[in-house]
């Protein structure tokens, strides 16, 4: 008893001396983790590259903003996951949607990696949020134009965010401009998919525009908007409604716009 | 039963027996568990990436801590029954110092064989708990790992023909190293000089290349492996391993005792 007395009082001075060791300590300041280059952490990694990636992303989202000041360390952190891992999605898109916002003068690098993250993985959220960028930051609707149409075309991709990548432009006001890229993309490219979704997002526009029209003229004529697109073929103005290649379907509103929206089965 | 394939087996069971009854074994097992356990609250602080956290460092950790058992165990095998004299009574009954060297062969791989499923059960069960669901993919990778170390195993067999423990440990780590690098190696003698290519080539293809037996991140993006390729990985463990183990028990046997 008498032990086990005098055991508990050491290990109570033992935590009391910790303490006071730490009391004593000038304030830590945190240093970022030091990354070796690709080579040698590939070299000296017995081929664990996703591990390391792991391990690297991980140590780089507890750092952020408290111990890098500037975003340049989290680019390299990022650039060397990606190179270890280049099929690591989250990464990719995590640079995309925060760097440009949070520093704006590392958009080039963000746009770097997110055009790499496209190429390398399948995963929705990086042509998206890539195009965002170049919407929001750009202004570049051609190219927010090319990466919203992968972001629809990738498996995975929520109907709802779907909806919103494929009717990007398609707004009254921006529909001209939209149209001459998709026709000028259309007709300088070379890549045979980029063609396609040209061609699609070209004859979705035709829809709109003949559905719009129609609506106009059923108003004109009958003095009040249509309830359905099928009213416009009632009326005799349009011969079907047609089948839209991006799957949406029309309805609409009381004011008379039209509404496309996708089904819910296109979820996946 | 042929004779000589029953004194083999005797063998192998004793020598699994004499492995699974280390406690240090035990202790680095533990050290497992805690390790892949860990995986689970990092998973938790990835931001959204869970599973991928938990299957990357949860595949790296049973081969790093694979390797530290294979290493381990197999570079003392044979020093032990020098040292403990117990290999002068085992040689004075009917068995061969060839039927000593594969039986010590095949009892290690067993006890390793053990270790890595108990390692895998632990890594299938907490994929399960984070909502990954069966990753019977992974059963694939470990077979991938257990080919690679029992390459590892014949070569520590192999050193410890002729050298003490820790030099034999020094050595399998030093293949390792090199066996997960030659790819690299060949990649960066590219631009090199002719006799330094061809004598990098020359160990691209002699020295155990390793990185064939590393299918972890095809698995983690559920890649398939090619048929013809697996067989391809089987065929090259199997003959290294018969080639080392032929040439410990040409070493073994020269050795005066």
């Amino acid at each position: 008893m008498k032990k086990v007395g005098v055991a508990v009082l050491l290990l109570c001075a033992v935590a009391l001396a910790q303490w006071g060791y730490d009391a004593s300590k000038p304030p830590e300041v945190f240093t970022p983790l030091v990354v070796f280059p690709v080579p040698v952490l590939r070299s000296a990694g017995l081929g664990l590259d996703s591990a390391l990636a792991s391990l690297i992303w991980l140590n780089a989202i507890q750092q952020i903003g408290e111990v890098y000041g500037s975003y340049e360390g989290l680019i390299g952190d990022i650039r060397t996951i990606n190179a270890l891992d280049p099929q690591f999605a989250y990464p990719y898109a995590f640079a995309e949607l925060v760097i440009p916002s949070l520093d704006p003068s590392k958009l080039s690098d963000a746009i770097a990696i997110g055009q790499r993250g496209v190429e390398h993985t399948a995963d929705w959220r990086i042509p998206f949020y890539l195009a965002s960028t170049y919407v929001v930051h750009l202004d570049d609707r051609e190219n927010a134009l090319k990466y919203f149409g992968i972001a629809a075309r990738t498996p995975g991709i929520p109907s709802r965010i779907q909806a919103t990548a494929l009717n990007y432009g398609t707004q009254k006001d921006k529909r001209a401009q939209t149209k001459a890229i998709w026709e000028s993309l259309y007709e300088s490219s070379d890549d045979e998919l980029l063609r396609e979704q040209a061609y699609t997002n070209l004859v979705h526009i035709g829809i709109l525009e003949m559905l719009e029209e129609g609506i106009r003229r059923y108003k004109a004529s009958k003095g009040k908007n249509p309830k359905e697109v099928q009213d416009l073929v009632r009326a005799g103005l349009i011969r079907e409604v047609p089948q839209d290649p991006l799957g949406f379907v029309y309805t609409i509103a009381d004011d008379g716009t039209l509404v496309p929206s996708l089904p819910q089965s296109h979820d996946e | 039963m042929p004779a000589s394939l029953h004194t083999i087996l005797v063998v192998a069971k004793n020598t699994f027996r004499e492995t699974i009854r280390n406690k240090v074994l035990y202790a680095i097992l533990a050290f497992a568990a805690v390790y892949m356990l860990f995986t689970l609250f990092l998973g938790s602080i990835s931001l959204g990436e869970d599973l991928h956290v938990i299957r990357s460092l949860g595949l790296a950790g049973m081969y790093i801590f694979g390797l530290i058992i294979t290493i381990f165990l197999g570079s003392s095998l044979l020093y032990k029954e020098l040292e403990r004299r117990t290999l002068y009574f085992v040689l004075s009954k009917p068995i061969s110092r060839a039927h000593l060297v594969l039986g010590k062969f095949l009892g290690l791989l067993s006890s390793v064989a053990v270790c890595l499923a108990g390692m895998t059960v632990l890594y299938l069960l907490m994929v399960a708990f984070k909502g990954g669901g069966f990753d019977s993919s992974a059963i694939l990778a470990v077979f991938y790992q257990l080919l690679e170390m029992s390459l590892l195993i014949a070569l520590t067999i192999f050193f410890s023909t002729f050298s003490m423990p820790l030099l034999s440990t020094l050595y399998a780590v030093l293949v390792v190293y090199i066996g997960h690098s030659l790819d690299l190696l060949m990649q960066a003698v590219q631009g090199a000089s002719a006799p330094v290519r061809f004598f990098v080539q020359l160990l691209h293809y002699v020295l155990p290349n390793l990185a064939k037996f590393d299918i972890r991140s095809a698995i983690i993006y559920d890649a398939s492996v090619p048929l013809s390729q697996a067989l391809l990985v089987v065929a090259y463990a199997a003959m290294y391993v018969g080639l080392l183990l032929c040439v410990a028990v040409f070493l073994f046997e020269k050795r005066e005792i």
